[in-house]
């Protein structure tokens, strides 16, 4: 038979469910928070660090002109290399609706059964699209077939609708012929960007496709794995520097030289700043909740105080009380933890998939990491006792005497503070108005504790709201940096007016800008070669560029040997700054510049620099040649800009003009935005569930707040207060609390949003975003406020007000 | 250790106990001075006060008089500012809090005005609650006692309901049988029948009745006058000091005030049995009011017998008409057995008939009546 004593425990929780409910979620939205963002990181990151190593990632990717397989004998020989594997990048469209083209990559791998490095795997049964039917595919692809990877199935519109396997896909190469593919089945590549980040399907096919498709069997990518697995991304990228002079010496020009840092996810990054944002959220939650722990406990024992001193003169040592009390918490986070540990599991079970899908990684197995629970129990029961530690300790120190006197209502009230005084004196308020504030600001120490949670609340959700439109604010800024449609650079410099001409011929071109195009780099004062930077020449007249300048100036037509360099330049080349004097390496002649300006770079870039076209000619003897070409199309849509730039690339080709590199506005658009949106979604979850654990809160302490308050009711009902007039006092006490905490949260915001914008831009993007406080987040959680409170506190006054005096008066 | 004590022992040889107080409780010069926001108030003032065992105390006064505070001395839920608190062996006032709740749980059954019961729990598991905190009975018992005592409140038909679900009085009713669960030799009371009808209230009075003459020692605050004549002593309680009952009661016209500037004055004296306390013929400067015993006023006749003209008890003085005339003694007054008085001098007697006219009056008509019937015995 359990002792009176514990049943008492026992009958306090399970005759106020409602409160007893209150402080359990309180308790649960921290254990919740922090267990779903550490178990879908454990997951997710447990994944990533098995499954990437498996692939034998390539240390150095070269990207050159067609080769045979002569050269890779050449490379395999060299010192230091211990494998090297060919590759090949097709670019085709395919048919996605009748009369819609998509682009589709199709990388050709020579031998599929002897793939060594990047490997690419079968991908049977695949979670995420079971319709495909991946199971019943073919692996390595026949002939005139292609094995998808996976990932270009997570988002639809890149693929024809509804395809399966074993149905055929409508392609058109470069060279405009049209063919059928068959989809052989399902790949996987965990080496790559996932589909929806280059925002195009993608797939591999073997080397007799590659020949039917294209007339060579010849190959372009270079992939090469050192000998020594120590060395560093930096001695790394020398090695790969060697093998490049060794290719070129041969004729063959070596475009991109890519140096991943080694065993790191090329997603690594991103995931870091997710994992930055989440933790954050999962901390966030974590304090909201010990705040709510501590409001919640604190109100639930000053409603005992009476039967706090009844136990202590019956007997009850304070050290049997405030074990009661803890034995109450414990339940308390029992029962959170009941709630939190399968809605945590849940939430990190979805977390996971969503973010496994967009890193393409395995799904995990379902597992429940048992640190993962250990830290939610933990937090579940750790974060009760802290927070009401000291609320249960207070509480039951109280004398007996002080728990039983009984000099009426109001008897604690302290002599009349200044905020009373001053709030009687305001004589435009009705004096129902002023006896409701007054009331507010009696119970000093809860009120801050009731503020405190609710600032905290909305603070966190309109700084994660700025912050989100900070982002959104960002790529706007970045994207009016480009005032071209399409863009091509070409593998060389080519005379100018031939180019112009050829893109001037073609329908829908409006304008057309050629910009000088340079490979250099940095010499240091020490001689030392520092990283790549692409120098780009504009004509002085430009007007397809609109930087964003952070110090300094843009170039003036008038300028000589002045250069504008990106900040993601500085961020390679940290001892430099505005109004240095550079000298970079172009063509293996060395030219001083000075630093006039620093502009924002697009996101990701490498470092990128802007001289005056007309100086930049003379010097390095360019007059009349150019290696950019941008143009304004009459329409802008991504679909007319594509068509534009698939005619441009298609007379360029037939006019012998080897092009590196093309791209439209649209599809930088789209590639930002992808990296974009993932954040933004994630801040947008984030801000919902801070609104939710703030209301949450809000209706909790404001509820508890009237409850504590029952017996006042009663009084001043007994005096003759009608019920309305008992509502609307208890009413306006509750907006204003909200009222005030809302106005608070949003100068806190301010701040602290732009914190948290620099913070993401710093750990995402190396730079900070364009802060934009959101206007819509702190009208949305004013208005979330005023509801939350007004029905917060009309409940609980409505019930209220509905007992009759003698109930209340015996309330407690 | 001295808490682990469980009872408090009358020691039998020489009814003292172990702090040296003679009194099962004694509360010697206590002085609680609460500190408010204007400033230091002064709830009890060097109050001194002896309680015996099976007596049946009540105290009374004007509300804020300090009743509450004095029995929380007692009950060890407040401490003096200054003075000793003794009940039995127990020095309250050196208590810890733990010693206390544990000294409180076991001694003290407390009964309170208001708000009484756990609401959450039954009645029987309220009864059962201090013998769980104090863990006294064995736990497989408990509940059979709890029922027993809410038997003997006539409650037991009750027991599973929550307090909730009873009126104030059986509420109230099911207090004392949780007072008495750890069977205390001693119940605090503090205005138990404040809220019930007089109906009630007098049935719970009867119920302490019967406790005190089970040997219970009861100390009860009330408000009301006719419970209060049925117990077998009243403690007066004004401005946080205990007035001389003797006094508040002969002499009812004074204020407050003047009770207790009177009860200052007043010095207890004791007498044994034949003594002379006043000799007819002798000055006579004291007013003597009688606490305990009896006198007889005896007249010297002509022939020199000595005739016993009248026989006084608690509650009646005598002196006064030499201290109204400053004559000479007008008869012997001796003691029958074992009498206590109190005696007003001079100088205090002056001055509290010098400040109330009504009570000047009533020694006169008194004094009047005596000299009347003195003559009339001569
Ligand atoms: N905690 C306290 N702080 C300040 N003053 C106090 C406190 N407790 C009691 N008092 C004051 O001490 C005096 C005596 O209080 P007490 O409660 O003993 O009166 P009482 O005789 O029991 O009155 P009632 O019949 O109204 O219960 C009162 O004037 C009261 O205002
Ligand atoms: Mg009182």
């Amino acid at each position: 038979m359990i002792a009176p004593r514990w049943r008492k425990i026992f009958r306090d929780l399970w005759s106020n469910k409602t409160r007893t409910l209150l402080v359990a979620l309180s308790i649960a939205v921290g254990v919740f928070g922090v267990g779903t963002v550490t178990h879908t990181f454990t997951i997710v990151q447990n994944e990533m660090m098995a499954a990437y190593p498996k692939s034998n990632p390539a240390s150095a990717t070269l990207y050159l002109d067609a080769f045979d397989d002569s050269l890779i004998q050449t490379v395999r020989r060299m010192p230091g290399i211990a494998d090297v594997e060919a590759r090949t990048a097709l670019n085709v469209r395919v048919r996605v609706a009748p009369d819609e083209w998509r682009p589709l990559g199709l990388y050709t791998i020579p031998d599929f059964n002897a793939s060594r490095i990047n490997k690419v795997w079968r991908q049977g049964f695949y979670e995420a699209a079971p319709a495909f039917g991946a199971e019943n595919g073919e692996y390595p692809p026949p002939d005139r077939a292609v094995a998808l990877e996976r990932s270009s199935l997570l988002i639809p519109g890149m693929l024809p609708p509804g395809v399966t396997v074993g149905d055929t896909l409508e392609i058109e190469t470069i060279a405009g012929q049209k063919r059928t593919l068959k989809i052989a089945g399902l790949a996987h590549e965990e080496t790559n960007f996932p589909a929806p980040f280059m925002n195009q399907a993608y797939g591999y096919i073997t080397l007799e496709t590659q020949e039917w498709l294209t007339g060579s069997r010849r190959s372009d990518q270079l992939m090469i794995i050192v000998a020594d697995k120590t060395l560093k991304q930096k001695e790394i990228n020398a090695l790969a520097e060697q093998v490049k002079t060794k290719i070129e010496s041969g004729g063959i020009t070596v475009y991109v030289v890519q140096v991943p840092e080694p065993g790191k996810h090329p997603l690594h990054d991103l995931f870091a700043a997710l994992l930055l944002l989440l933790n954050g959220l999962g901390f966030a939650s974590l304090l909201l909740s010990g705040f709510l722990v501590v409001n919640t406990i604190s109100a639930l024992l000053s409603q005992q105080v009476r039967q706090i001193g009844i136990m202590k003169a019956i007997g009850a040592r304070a050290r049997q009380v405030v074990g009661l009390y803890l034995v109450m918490i414990i339940l308390f986070g029992v029962l959170a933890l009941i709630i939190a540990i399968p809605l945590s599991i849940l939430a990190a079970g979805q977390l996971s998939l969503y973010l496994a899908g967009f890193i393409n990684v395995d799904f995990p197995a379902f597992t429940i990491p048992p640190n993962v629970l250990a830290l939610e129990i933990a937090i579940g029961m750790l974060v009760p006792i802290l927070a009401g530690l000291f609320p249960v300790i207070a509480g039951t120190r109280i004398t007996v005497r002080a728990a039983l006197n009984d000099y009426g209502i109001g008897s604690n009230t302290p002599k009349q503070g200044f905020i009373d005084r001053a709030l009687m004196r305001v004589r435009v308020l009705s004096r129902p108005t002023r006896l409701s504030l007054r009331n507010t600001f009696r119970r000093k120490a809860r009120l801050a504790l009731t503020l405190t949670t609710l600032i905290l609340g909305g603070a966190i959700f309109i700084s994660v709201m700025s912050a989100r439109s900070s982002m959104v604010q960002t790529v706007e800024d970045l994207l009016k940096y480009w005032q071209f449609d399409v863009l091509v650079q070409f593998a060389r410099p080519y005379r100018m007016e031939q180019l112009e001409q050829i893109a001037r011929a073609i329908p829908g071109v409006e304008r057309v800008e050629m910009w000088g195009l340079m490979n250099a780099r940095r010499m240091r004062a020490e001689g030392s070669e520092g990283g790549a930077i692409l120098l780009f020449a504009p004509t002085e007249a430009t007007r397809m560029i609109d930087p964003t300048i952070s110090q300094g100036r843009w170039l003036l037509p008038e300028d000589e040997n002045a250069i504008v360099v990106s900040n993601t330049f500085l961020t390679a080349e940290p001892d430099v700054k505005l109004g240095d004097t550079i000298i970079l390496k172009i063509q293996n002649r060395e030219y001083p510049w000075r630093i006039v300006g620093i502009c924002t770079a697009r996101f990701g870039a490498s470092g990128v620099a802007y001289v005056n076209y007309g100086y930049y000619a003379r010097a390095l003897n360019e007059v009349g040649r150019a290696g950019s070409l941008q143009l304004v199309t009459t329409q802008h849509d991504p679909e007319y800009q594509a068509k534009i730039k698939r005619d441009l690339d298609e007379q360029l080709k037939k006019q012998g003009v080897r092009v590196g590199f093309s791209m439209t506005s649209g599809d930088i658009r789209t590639q930002n935005e992808m990296f974009f949106n993932i954040i933004a979604g994630l801040l947008i979850v984030m801000a919902i569930l801070m609104a939710l654990v703030g209301g949450l809160g809000l209706m909790g302490t404001m509820s508890l707040n009237v409850l504590e308050r029952t017996r006042e009711i009663g009084v001043m009902r007994a005096v003759g207060a009608s019920n309305g007039a008992v509502r609307r006092v208890i009413m306006i006490e509750g907006l204003f609390i909200g009222i005030l905490s809302g106005l608070i949260a949003i100068a806190i915001a301010f701040p602290l949003g732009k914190l948290i914008a620099e913070g993401i831009g710093a750990a995402l993007f190396e730079q900070s975003l364009s802060y934009e406080f959101s206007l819509f987040g702190a009208t949305l959680w004013m208005i979330i406020v005023i509801l939350l409170s007004a029905l917060a506190s009309v409940l609980p006054a409505h019930n209220a007000s509905r007992m009759t005096v003698r109930e209340i008066l015996a309330y407690d | 250790m001295f808490w682990k004590r469980n009872k408090l022992n009358l020691k039998s040889n020489d009814n003292l106990y172990e702090h040296g107080n003679e009194h099962l409780i004694e509360i010697r010069g206590v002085t609680k001075t609460f500190q408010t926001a204007a400033g230091a108030f002064p709830a009890l003032k060097n109050v001194d006060l002896r309680v015996d065992h099976s007596e049946f105390v009540a105290v009374i006064g004007k509300s804020g008089s300090g009743k509450s505070t004095l029995i929380n001395m007692i009950a060890g839920i407040d401490r003096p500012t200054a003075g000793q608190v003794y009940v039995g062996d127990t020095a309250v006032h050196k208590l810890n809090e733990g010693q206390m709740a544990v000294w409180r749980g076991k001694n003290l059954g407390i009964v309170f005005q208001f708000f009484q019961l756990l609401p959450t729990l039954t009645l029987v598991e309220n009864v059962m609650l201090p013998m769980d905190f104090c863990n006294v009975h064995k736990s497989n018992e408990r509940e059979k006692i709890a029922m027993h005592l809410l038997d003997q409140m006539e409650m037991a038909d009750h027991a599973h309901k929550l307090p909730s679900g009873i009126s104030g009085g059986q509420q109230q009713r099911v207090a004392i049988a949780r007072a008495l669960a750890n069977d205390p030799p001693i119940l605090i009371a503090d205005e138990p029948t404040g809220n019930l009808d007089s109906r009630t209230a007098d049935s719970v009075f009867e119920l302490f009745e019967a406790l005190v003459k089970q040997g219970k020692t009861i100390l009860m605050v009330t408000h009301d006058r006719d419970l209060a004549k049925r117990v077998t002593r009243s403690v007066i309680i004004a401005d946080g000091e205990i007035i001389e009952e003797s006094l508040a009661r002969v002499f009812a016209a004074l204020s407050s005030a003047q009770l207790i500037a009177a009860t200052h004055k007043a010095d207890p004296e004791r007498y044994a049995p034949g003594a002379i306390i006043i000799e007819q013929g002798k000055p006579n400067d004291h007013l003597h009011v009688i606490l305990k015993g009896a006198i007889e006023v005896v007249k010297r006749q002509a022939d020199g017998s000595d005739l016993v003209v009248a026989t006084m008890r608690p509650g009646q003085y005598f002196g006064e008409i030499e201290m109204l005339s400053g004559a000479p003694s007008i008869a012997t007054i001796r003691a029958v057995d074992d009498v206590e008085t109190v005696m007003l001098d001079q100088v205090a007697f002056q001055k509290m008939i010098g400040e109330s006219q009504t009570t000047r009056a009533e020694i006169d008509r008194i004094a009047q009546q005596r000299l009347a019937e003195n003559r009339g015995a001569r």
